[in-house]
């Protein structure tokens, strides 16, 4: 318990927008034990990002902690000096973006990039930008990127979006860190090359034998690979579970509409989806921001938020139909 | 496309644009103000003297003749006589340009350093008092003109707390330096040569304010383009993963935020800076520097035409110059610019 | 009844919306709201300058030697000072402001429909001769500092404030041309644009109906910008002596002959001149930067 790598409880997060605060982040809870490999699924736009962002510090200057914590080995991050986070950085963390177009800066080479990288993580004395070299194309060639070479002399607007990602991947691994947080790595990928992404970070993965949060919008990508699943709507997480467990016996409504919503191949065809929209953070839904959705909806939902309670066999949900009072 | 390609296509453009300009002013300024020949000669003159002259100067001639043999005379390097000092046009350029091109070189040298300096103070520092104060200064800087502030320069610094002269190129006992010994024409390096370091400082103090009021409100203006460009890039999704990555916060600002930021500021001061020449006179007039831009008012209040279509051409082909190099520089910094096709 | 009806309407309309977004993203910056002011009240001078000056008589030939150079801030009756013979400064930096607004409003309103036109027509047929021609004469007139083609040209011409608006209208319209391609050519290929062409829309519809509107964020902008852009050259031509002539209260003229022969004693005859120019500059830049916010997200 003292030296979980990540702890998040009950973090709040919103932005300053013209028209409001959005108060993206509603009460989440997250935890990452060493060596686990944790899935996150959800809507686009709840949330999923904001977190990953928090724990990193590199929220957008119109973002605003209200609220919660995040505990990296218990200590805090959100209390951190800046030589702490950078060593965070550095050394523990590191995150695939869900862009890799602009993930990248535009007017350097992709040399440069990675060296800079290289070099500012490791007490390397001053060496020129050839001794790098060899280094580099390793983890490129680690990354299966054909022409190692080509791709080092490159800029970002010369690659195509698969090389682009795995060039982001190839920074990610530089150097030893033992969490990977992957945000929808191959969401604005191919569909054609979308897989091979994923089994690229699968492998590296399991040959690192790193932790990992993988946030994904495709439960199929999430099922094959990750220990526990957490799922998130408007800005809290719902429910968590061990991945089996979850996709067999979904408690959360808003789970079980998701899991229906996936179009199976072996009979069932389509179902009819989750009926309403996602909601406005602005003016977000009193007590659970389900409710409006939700077809199990009880009196309770629409006055109080549900807190995050465990079930049993740690499978925890948010959901006043769990509440036994 | 390579650079080289890039730059041989510039040049062709800057070159065609030339042209162009060079038919449009002659036609101008033969066609608008009436008979050249009179304005030359003292009233009075016999009618048969006038026709003389007109066959002599080849104003029988069809107008695109004329400007054939015009061109003609200008890449042999003779511009025309000019009626207002009696001289070649070509030797007045000599004489003039070099002393408006030094106030220029200064005032673009000190653009660039201020702009730079201002642009990323207020970029780091956003929304704080350094930001805010760069803001009202640029704004203040950027309304006023030229020849305003020159005029606020040489009543504050010059006459009212003397730090400064209030006009001239040198003080009197350094004149004999550009007197005696012009080799390039440039007084900051004839005063060199000579040896006389004394004198190039003396030159240095004086051309301060004119420089000054020249380049403070492209200075600000490009400022301002810094600050913006670090501000909204600082939001790009490049620079969060940069810092995700650990890389010391000075690399991220200095290095990776920096770039980008100021392409487009480069953009407008290589303009600023290649129209400098011509906005010069504004300040020439007010600081008695005896520069070329003010020689070429003059000579324009006098309507001494080969004056004024030697002037535009001066000008044009320096400005576009200076473009070339801009692009270049862009092309340099920005590499989606050279090596992207339209249409990538 | 109806007419809470119609109200209702308006409001919950998108161009409601749009106009409301557009006022929240200008009215984000104090310094766009303070431009706005500045630059409103500059064009209720220039507009009404005769009417509401002290002595609107001021502003032409006129003498009154017994109350020359009388200095600023001292007599209720001329705030600002006298000049050389006598006349308020402050009336005549009124009336400039007329001439200056009244120059800036002449050329950008000869300049901007023909400028913006035949940058869309280049735009829209880019690539063929007609772009190749409209481009490469506005090349010609920008290949010069603007400064220096309308003295340049001015100085060929007699000098009075017309043939002054006359060059700088001359020299201006290509700006304009060369901004509309840029914004119109990159859009010429986008999808709505093909559609429209795929269902049989006249030329005139695209150019006008679909094209234009997208580009009229950076017109705008440029166009209040250039306000002071054209007030200030107009200023430099002026201050040369080749704009409009003494005794007309131009705010250039009067900088450069006051400037030159009464420095520094009596400073007041060309500073306030010069202050007149620096805020109406001032307030229409900070105008503009108010109007390009409203167009960027």
């Amino acid at each position: 318990m003292a030296d979980r790598p990540i702890e998040i409880s009950d973090l709040y997060v919103g932005y300053k927008t013209y028209r409001g605060i959005s108060k993206v982040l509603n009460g989440v809870h997250l935890t990452v034990d060493a060596g686990e490999k944790i899935g996150i699924i959800g809507e686009s736009g709840c949330g999923k990002t904001t977190t990953m962002k928090t724990i990193l510090q590199i929220l957008p200057t119109n973002a605003m902690i209200q609220g919660g914590e995040v505990h990296f080995r218990s200590k805090n991050v959100l209390r951190m000096s800046k030589k702490e986070l950078n060593e965070l950085r550095r050394k523990h963390m590191a995150m695939i973006f869900q862009d890799p177009t602009a993930a990248l800066n535009p007017v350097f080479k992709i040399e440069t990039q990675l060296i800079d990288i290289i070099k500012s993580s490791e007490e390397y004395e001053v060496k020129k930008k050839e001794d790098f070299r060899p280094k580099c194309i390793r983890l490129l060639k680690e990354v299966a990127l054909p022409d190692p070479e080509r791709v080092l002399d490159s800029y970002p607007f010369q690659l195509s979006g698969g090389m682009r990602q795995r060039v982001c991947i190839a920074m990610a691994l530089a150097t030893p860190r033992y969490l990977l947080i992957a945000d929808e790595p191959t969401t604005n990928l191919d569909v054609t090359i979308q897989d091979q992404v994923l089994l690229l970070i699968k492998n590296i993965v399991e040959k690192r034998q790193l932790s990992v949060i993988l946030i994904s919008q495709a439960l199929g990508a999430v099922k094959g690979f990750v220990n526990r699943v957490y799922v998130m709507y408007a800005g809290s997480t719902v429910e968590v579970a061990e991945t089996e467990e979850l996709f067999s016996n979904p408690l959360h409504p808003y789970t079980k509409g998701l899991l229906e919503s996936t179009p199976k191949l072996t009979g069932g065809g389509f179902s009819e989806g989750i009926k309403g929209r996602v909601p406005d953070y602005i003016n977000p839904p009193s007590g659970c921001r389900f409710h409006p959705r939700c077809n199990q909806v009880l009196s309770r939902c629409k006055k109080e938020k549900p807190p995050f309670i465990d079930t049993g066999r740690d499978h925890g949900v948010a959901c006043w139909l769990y509440h036994k009072k | 496309m390579k650079m080289k390609t890039y730059i041989a296509r510039r040049l062709g453009f800057a070159l065609f644009s030339l042209l162009g300009l060079s038919i449009l002013v002659f036609y101008l300024a033969r066609v608008i103000p009436g008979d050249p020949v009179l304005m030359m000669v003292p009233p009075g003159t016999s009618p048969d003297v006038i026709e003389a002259l007109r066959q002599r100067l080849g104003l029988k001639e069809p107008l695109h003749l004329q400007y054939l043999f015009w061109l003609g005379d200008v890449f042999r390097g003779d511009l025309g006589f000019s009626v207002y000092t009696q001289r070649s046009v070509t030797n007045d350029v000599l004489e003039y340009l070099p002393i408006s091109l030094e106030l220029v070189v200064l005032a673009a040298l000190m653009e660039i350093a201020g702009s730079f300096l201002l642009g990323v103070l207020a970029g780091t520092h956003a929304y704080k008092w350094p930001d805010n104060l760069v803001r009202i200064a640029s704004y203040i800087g950027i309304s006023v003109p030229a020849f305003v502030w020159a005029i606020v320069f040489q009543l504050i610094f010059a006459l009212q707390l003397s730090l400064f002269p209030t006009g001239g190129l040198l003080d009197s006992q350094y004149m004999d330096v550009i007197r005696a010994r012009r080799v390039t024409g440039f007084t900051s390096l004839d005063s060199l040569i000579a040896g006389r370091f004394d004198a190039f400082v003396n030159f240095v103090w004086h051309a301060t304010l004119p420089a000054l009021a020249l380049c403070i409100g492209g200075m600000a203006q490009d400022a301002r383009i810094i600050r913006a460009g670090m501000v909204e890039n600082k939001e790009k999704e490049y620079i969060a993963m940069a810092t995700s990555q650990g890389l010391p916060q000075r690399l991220v600002m200095f290095k990776y935020l920096l770039k980008p930021s100021i392409i487009p500021a480069v953009t407008v001061m290589g303009m600023d800076i290649a129209a400098m020449l011509g906005n010069a006179f504004l300040v020439e007039k007010v600081f008695r520097w005896p520069g070329f831009s003010q020689h070429a008012i003059a000579a324009m209040l006098r309507s001494d035409l080969n004056t004024i279509v030697a002037t535009v051409i001066v000008i044009g082909i320096i400005f576009a110059i200076v473009n070339i190099i801009t692009d270049i520089m862009v092309a340099y910094l920005d590499p989606r610019i050279r090596l992207m096709e339209k249409g990538e | 009844m109806e007419k809470m009806r119609l109200f209702k309407t308006i409001k919950q309309s998108p161009r409601w919306e749009y106009a409301k977004r557009m006022w929240y993203k200008f009215s984000r910056s104090p310094l766009s709201i303070a431009g706005l002011l500045i630059s409103s009240v500059c064009i209720f001078i220039g507009l009404f300058a005769p009417y509401i000056v002290p002595y609107p008589e001021h502003g032409g030939l006129f003498h009154n030697f017994e109350d020359r150079f009388i200095p600023p801030f001292q007599n209720s009756s001329y705030i600002l000072g006298t000049d050389y013979y006598g006349r308020d400064v402050l009336t005549r930096t009124m009336l400039g402001f007329q001439y200056s607004l009244m120059m800036a409003g002449t050329v950008l309103s000869l300049v901007v429909v023909p400028g913006v036109i035949l940058g869309l027509v280049a735009g829209y047929h880019k690539g063929r001769w007609v772009d190749t021609v409209i481009m490469r004469i506005s090349d010609v007139f920008i290949a010069v500092p603007p400064l220096v083609l309308a003295l340049g040209i001015c100085s060929v011409l007699e000098p009075n404030i017309f043939n002054a608006m006359m060059a700088v209208s001359l020299m201006w319209w290509p700006w304009y041309a060369r901004l509309t391609y840029n914004v119109s050519s990159a859009m010429r290929n986008e999808y709505f644009v093909q559609a429209a062409e795929v269902m049989g829309a006249s030329t005139f519809h695209i150019i006008f109906k679909e094209i234009l509107p997208n580009c009229l964020g950076p017109i705008l902008t440029k166009v209040t910008l250039d306000v002071g852009w054209v007030i200030l050259i107009g200023s430099a031509l002026s201050f040369v002596g080749l704009g409009a002539q003494p005794p007309t209260p131009d705010l250039g003229t009067m900088v450069a002959t006051n400037a030159e022969k009464y420095m520094p004693d009596f400073w007041w005859t060309s500073i306030f001149p010069a202050l007149g120019i620096a805020i109406i500059i001032l307030g229409f830049n900070l105008l503009g930067d108010g109007v390009r916010d409203m167009f960027t997200e």
